[in-house]
């Protein structure tokens, strides 16, 4: 998808005033926040996982190549092909060969945000394949012509109401005639509508929430089971995932595992978790006749040299934009492009550019709360700070607020200059707003007034009055 | 796409400040996978079989104890009147379902490609009490498919299959077979989707009602 | 050694009072309540004169150069006390999180600022937890709420000790905000960058303030107080302001945060 990031602020306002979508948003901390927090007070370990879980993933980072190149010899042993793609142009033409090369003409796809990231549902399309989404949200977002805005819940934003007008559009053609408004019906009927896609389909592409050095498994974490019958019924299967992916064993998985569902949905486990090495052995009933694997790098490596290395650890789970208080004033869409919230204010400049969303890594107040739910313990608001770091560096943060800094921290450095400047400017302010307490509109300050009064000073400074006592008692 | 492939590697290596790894680096990462170390494991006081039922329902799966697989029968017939179904069933080519007497009453196929997969009966490989979680390997008698398409799915599973954690159900494996399956499906529930209203509605894809029976 | 700024016995720790930039500009009388509490914790307090700022918005600008410029304006005017106590998590949460932080890489300098952060503390936690403080001779007739700061709360993991003490003042009762661990919408320059996003978090925490039915609201720190207030009194409310300092010091007799003389 094309970002848009560089409009953040404007697609944030219109997001604020658009008020189903403000009625979605705040269904997160009912849901999704309180969930997870029903999930951590009842496990004790929950700390001490998130320890180990961060341990395990600095610990496979630092092996990478290795790691990678095991996993690889694993997949090739149980006849999977693995495809490796520094950036998504590569990616996508893999995919696109792999289709080609199976003679496929209908590709149906498990959700992957990999998947996302490298925009391959365009790339399918304009191929002349037929690319159906198969994950209830993504499929309403194809039907709606939307990215997703969140990357657990890709439709949350999306009302009842709206899917039922786009089902009574869309499913027309597949013989559904009557208008559903019940949220049961709305399930059935893409459930029958997809159920036939299912079957038809040559080729089932999935993302991958790990990848098992061990093994040579994916591992697909779903609720729906769309995942599954996505890897089982086509007879090509393509796994799209990307190089942080990859853990060593199967006990390591199992530990990532109790904090995913807890951290994205308050769910122990999902429904479904699936692990799947290879394509149909000779003897199996079912499965795809071939398997393949497309390795992602897309900066990743990049990332993996720099101080945001911390970030490559993320398991997708989505807890810190559920947590995140901009996030959940704006939706997934302000931010315009595929990673929302704090894990894509990382992501986002890094795979877009700083110059295309240099506005992410600014819009976030640095409260914190997402770096303790995290549950790989990536300290977000430290990532975000370094990418601010790197926008000072390269003078790509706006002028009049490196100006404004650049003021007041010459001025702080002078303590004695600083004591006189202010002085009488409160004392004046002071005055000023005596009467009624606080200022409605203030000179150079009007994106504090615009929302809020700015509060009177008292009067002179702490630092004036206190010398003055001082004086007063010598 | 070799080439794509040397430079990936080459980054990630450039990445991490050096270059190809060692003898000694990979014989470490080996040892490592090798030795597949547990880690934390949470704890519970809950007996096994309890746990595994109580964790079962909570995930709106239903689950019936049984006494011997000579009960299995009938307690199929009687979930099917229940759930109001057509007393059809495709069962897999699992061993331990072969020996179940079926009342005459219910049309009992074994699978075969295109078979109607309404409702279908499988064992699972081991059944774990720590999250209420099925264990399912796909093979020549498993197909995965029976694990997904029907709208009701009924596991039939015995009390000795149950294991504590997923870590103990993984040596399970590593002890019974040489290698992965190629599907290992852990199912704790039926299938249940919230992408409407974020609110949870059964059957999305995958089976509507997961019933599980426990023998012994 | 500079000589205390207050009169008492020189076996008494001694404080240096970091007054952070918005307490000596906006509210002053925050400054003198946390002498007050300070000295009747038996400190002996010193207000040096080179201070002004943390360094924070520089650093949180990516602006490392003058943050650190910063930081050693303070490391040189703090160094040599026993304590530095300052009535805000966020500033306190500066110089104990992210001064160290700054100075990882410098070998000379790292060692000094571990020091100086192993000594700072924030204002309540200081007094409960290093002076063991158990309650506070004050009176305050009215139901608060109180909001935690996230940098208090979350750097620091303030959370009990402002509502212990505020449990012994005669008179007041705390009213529990719902969300309380959700950002206000201040967040330094956000706020004035993102007007409309902070905004909207803001209205959403002055509603929970109303909900709550407390008639004062507090807090430890003077940022989210002036966002909150502003956002009070841009929609008409009544709800009176005050850094909890002000409360426990039994100095909340003045007018509040925002209150004019109308």
């Amino acid at each position: 998808m094309q970002p848009d990031s560089r409009h953040f602020k404007a697609n944030a306002e219109a997001a604020l005033r658009e008020p189903r979508l403000q009625a979605a948003l705040k269904q997160l901390e009912l849901g999704f926040v309180a969930g997870r927090q029903r999930c951590y007070e009842a496990l004790p370990e929950f700390e001490s996982l998130r320890d180990r879980a961060r341990d395990i993933l600095d610990h496979t980072l630092e092996n990478l190549d290795a790691y990678l190149v095991e996993y690889e010899s694993r997949v090739i042993e149980s006849g999977g092909q693995v495809h490796w793609a520094s950036t998504p142009v590569q990616a996508r033409e893999i995919v696109i060969d792999i289709c080609r090369a199976a003679k496929a003409r209908s590709v149906i796809r498990g959700k992957s945000m990999v998947g996302e990231e490298i925009g391959i549902n365009d790339a399918l399309e304009a191929a002349g394949f037929e690319v159906t989404e198969t994950d209830l949200g993504e499929y309403i977002l194809q039907l709606a012509g939307e990215p997703p805005s969140h990357i657990v819940a890709p439709a949350i934003h999306k009302t009842r109401e709206e899917i039922s007008d786009l089902f009574f559009e869309h499913h027309r053609e597949h013989g559904f005639t009557q208008r559903q408004t019940e949220r049961s019906a709305l399930v059935a009927e893409a459930r029958q509508v997809l159920r036939e896609k299912f079957l038809g389909a040559d080729v089932g592409m999935t993302g991958a929430n790990f990848l098992i050095a061990e093994t040579g498994s994916n591992v697909i974490v779903t609720n729906e089971g769309n995942g599954d019958l996505s890897s089982t019924l086509p007879r090509v299967q393509i796994v799209t995932a990307a190089i942080d992916k990859v853990v060593p064993t199967l006990e390591d998985a199992s530990l990532l595992l109790r904090l995913l569902g807890r951290s994205a949905t308050g769910q122990e486990i999902t429904a479904y978790t699936t692990f799947t090495t290879g394509p149909k052995r000779a003897r199996d009933a079912d499965g795809p006749g071939e398997y393949h694997v497309v390795l992602i790098d897309n900066h990743r490596s990049e990332m993996l040299g720099s101080e945001l290395r911390p970030m490559l650890r993320c398991i997708r789970c989505g807890a810190c934009m559920n947590h995140c208080p901009v996030y959940g004033r704006v939706g997934g869409h302000a931010y315009g492009w595929v990673y929302p919230g704090p894990m894509g204010s990382v992501l986002t400049p890094i795979m877009v550019g700083l110059d295309e969303a240099g506005h992410l890594p600014n819009a976030c107040t640095l409260n914190g709360r997402c770096e303790t739910v995290c549950p790989v313990k990536i300290p977000l608001p430290t990532l975000l700070r370094s990418l601010r770091r790197r926008q000072h560096l390269q003078r790509q943060n706006s002028r009049l607020a490196r100006i404004a800094l650049s003021l007041w921290t010459w001025v702080a450095l002078r303590p004695r200059l600083y004591q006189a400047l202010t002085r009488p400017a409160m004392s004046l302010l002071s005055r000023l707003g005596a009467k009624s307490g606080s200022f409605r509109r203030m000179l150079l300050a009007s994106g504090w007034t615009r929302v809020r009064d700015l509060p009177a000073p008292q009067g002179s400074t702490f630092q004036a009055r206190w010398q003055q006592r001082q004086r007063g008692r010598k | 796409m070799s080439a794509a492939r040397e430079q990936v590697l080459s980054r990630v290596r450039t990445a991490l400040g050096r270059g190809e790894p060692g003898d000694a680096q990979v014989a470490e990462i080996r040892a490592r996978i090798e030795r597949h170390p547990r880690h934390i494991e949470p704890v519970f006081d809950e007996p096994a079989p309890l746990r595994f039922r109580q964790k079962l329902e909570a995930a709106e799966a239903s689950c019936a104890t049984l006494d011997s697989l000579a009960q299995v029968g009938a307690e199929v017939e009687r979930y099917l009147d229940q759930a109001g179904v057509a007393k059809r069933l495709v069962v897999s080519g699992d061993e331990l379902l072969q020996s179940i007497d079926w009342p005459a009453s219910i049309d009992v196929r074994p699978w075969v490609a295109g078979s109607d997969e309404r409702v279908s009966l499988t064992s699972a490989h081991r059944g774990i009490a720590e999250t209420g979680t099925l264990m399912l390997l796909s093979g020549e008698n498993n197909p995965t498919r029976l694990n997904f398409l029907p709208d009701y799915h009924i596991v039939v599973l015995t009390a000795d299959q149950l294991v504590l954690r997923m870590e103990d159900a993984w040596d399970s494996l590593r002890s019974c077979f040489g290698e992965m399956p190629r599907t290992v499906n852990f199912i704790s529930g039926p299938s249940k989707t919230a992408d409407v209203e974020q609110t949870v509605e059964y059957g999305a894809h995958g089976p509507r009602c997961l019933h599980v029976i426990l023998v012994g | 050694m500079e000589i205390p700024d207050t009169n008492s016995p020189s076996d008494q720790p001694h404080v240096g009072l970091f007054v952070t930039c918005l307490v000596d500009l906006f509210r002053p009388s925050v400054g003198f309540a946390a002498v007050e509490l300070l000295q009747r914790a038996g400190c002996r307090v010193t207000v040096p004169r080179a201070q002004t700022c943390c360094g924070q918005p520089a650093f949180n600008s990516g602006d490392d150069w003058h943050a650190k410029q910063i930081a050693m304006q303070v490391l040189d005017a703090f160094e040599e006390f026993d304590y530095v106590v300052g009535p805000s998590g966020s500033c306190m949460g500066t110089i104990r999180c992210h001064y160290p932080e700054m100075f990882a890489d410098d070998s000379r300098l790292l060692p000094r600022f571990e020091a100086l952060c192993a000594k700072s503390h924030e204002l309540v936690s200081f007094l409960v937890d290093v002076r063991g403080v158990e309650a506070v001779e004050a009176s305050f007739d009215h139901c608060v709420t109180y909001h935690d700061s996230c940098s208090a709360l979350r750097e620091l993991g303030i959370k009990a000790q402002p509502r212990k003490l505020l449990a012994t003042v005669a008179g007041l009762h705390i009213s529990e905000l719902q969300g309380t661990d959700i950002c206000c919408g201040f967040g330094g320059t956000f706020c004035v960058k993102y007007p409309e996003i902070s905004g909207s978090m803001v209205a959403d925490k002055v509603a929970a303030v109303a909900a709550s039915g407390a008639d004062t609201l507090l807090s430890g720190d003077l940022g989210c107080l002036l966002n909150l207030s502003g956002k009070l009194r841009r929609e008409g409310k009544s709800t009176r302001v005050y850094h909890v300092a002000e409360v426990l010091a039994n100095m909340a007799d003045g007018k509040s945060i925002g209150e004019g003389d109308d």
